[in-house]
């Protein structure tokens, strides 16, 4: 090979990583953790304002005609919404750090995998986006999520070291099609969960195949069920529990 | 995948994204810099299904670190670092596939874009990943020598070696 060989090999590199893609980002919406000690004013402040809306929420809808909260204690409404399942070598959960809403309201949705059997790590094939997220309507038909890209990978995983997945949308849908409408709405509406009123399981499955590319070894769904009520009942002010 | 643990420390966990200022900040870094951080990827790994897997999980640990991270710095430099040291976690498992079986056509591209990539990868495979993204970084990025050991952590006279070494193994390559 000579010296322009090389170049031109190097040329034809360039122009082949100028193909790949961008994909869509796993950036996810931010949150803030307020440790209890050491805090400004500012941030208590913000703390005490959520804290107080969240009870407002709850309260309201658990009151009030339509309100479509889960029944249940008020702490439900502020305390985190967590689902798990294991086959005994993999742990998927699924959290979302509420489990009420507002509507318009972003919702801050993680999925972990954990490796739980003997070894230190365990080696597994699964697609790029090893985690799939879907959302569905309780007691409705809504629903949207999937879109999983097929290429097969290699990941490890060691024991004791959950790996995070923060929510990422995909969805299948044929654009304009009323059939479709909220798959589209989900899938278009910027990359962070936010759902309409009702209420909504989230769900992470995860498939994976020990030894090689191939049929799934593990297949893991993990459920949380989120409120999210209507934005005017999380604006109003606070209101005396129940 | 080795990612570090993230798990919820004790405290309040509230949600007030719109008071974060650091949340745009990776959003941005993801759109200038995925190129950069993949074709780094790439040219370190010559493997592009791995490279699209380790450019994504470099900007999730980034996410993750956004709080932490000093942004008024470059971030592509820790991006680097951090995409170099995913890769070499997985070093062994990356090369237990390689040595697997003939290389397939990665998914994400068009098939006649993957014809030339597998052949790209077949003419570089003879080179290590130094000497690779030594090549890369300086002939087809046009970065000097200084600007390229900034973001790989090594002298500029061990890049220059490199570079030079994988020239000279690919002329003589056939």
């Amino acid at each position: 090979m000579t010296r322009r060989d090389v170049d031109s090999l190097l040329r034809d590199w360039d122009e082949v990583a100028r193909t790949a893609r961008t994909p869509a980002p796993v950036l996810q919406a931010g949150r803030v953790r307020v440790r209890g000690h050491g805090l400004s004013v500012l941030p208590l402040l913000v703390v005490a304002a959520v804290v107080v809306a969240g009870i407002a929420v709850f309260a309201r809808s658990a009151g009030g005609p339509g309100g479509g909260a889960t029944p249940g204690a008020s702490a439900a409404a502020i305390a985190p919404a967590t689902g798990s399942v294991d086959d005994g070598t993999l742990k998927l959960s699924l959290s979302a750090d509420r489990g009420t809403y507002a509507e318009g309201e972003a919702i801050d949705a993680v999925a972990t995998l954990e490796y739980l059997g003997q070894g230190a790590e365990l080696t597994i094939f699964t697609a790029l986006d090893q985690v799939v997220f879907n959302v569905a309507e309780v007691g409705g038909d809504r629903q949207a999520g999937g879109g999983a890209r097929q290429s097969c990978n290699l990941h490890t995983l060691t024991r004791g070291e959950p790996v995070p997945f923060p929510w990422v949308k995909g969805a299948a849908y044929v654009p304009g099609d009323p059939a479709f409408a909220f798959a589209e709405w989900y899938a278009t509406s910027g990359s962070r969960l936010r759902l309409p009123a009702g209420t909504w399981r989230l769900s992470a499955t995860f498939e994976g195949a020990e030894g090689d590319c191939g049929p799934s070894t593990h297949t893991l769904t993990a459920e949380i069920v989120v409120t999210v009520v209507p934005a005017t009942a999380a604006s109003a002010g606070p209101t005396p529990g129940t | 995948m080795r990612f570090g643990r993230v798990g919820r420390e004790l405290g309040v966990v509230i949600s007030v994204a719109m008071l974060i200022d650091a949340d745009a900040r990776p959003a941005s870094a993801y759109a200038a810099l995925w190129p950069d951080v993949f074709r780094f990827a790439l040219s370190w790994t010559n493997d592009w299904a791995a490279a699209e897997d380790l450019a994504q999980e470099a900007f999730a640990r980034l996410w993750r670190h956004r709080e932490a991270l000093d942004w008024t710095e470059p971030v592509l430099p820790w991006l680097i670092v951090t995409t170099r040291r995913l890769a070499q976690d997985r070093f062994r498992s990356i090369r237990r596939r390689l040595l697997a079986g003939p290389a397939s056509r990665p998914a994400s591209l068009d098939a006649g874009v993957a014809d030339r990539w597998l052949d790209l990868r077949d003419a570089l495979a003879t080179l290590n990943p130094l000497e690779r993204t030594a090549l890369v970084m300086t002939a087809v990025d046009g970065r000097t020598y200084e600007e390229a050991k900034v973001l790989l952590g090594t002298s500029a006279g061990a890049l220059r070696a490199a570079a030079s070494r994988a020239r000279r193994k690919l002329e003589d390559a056939r």
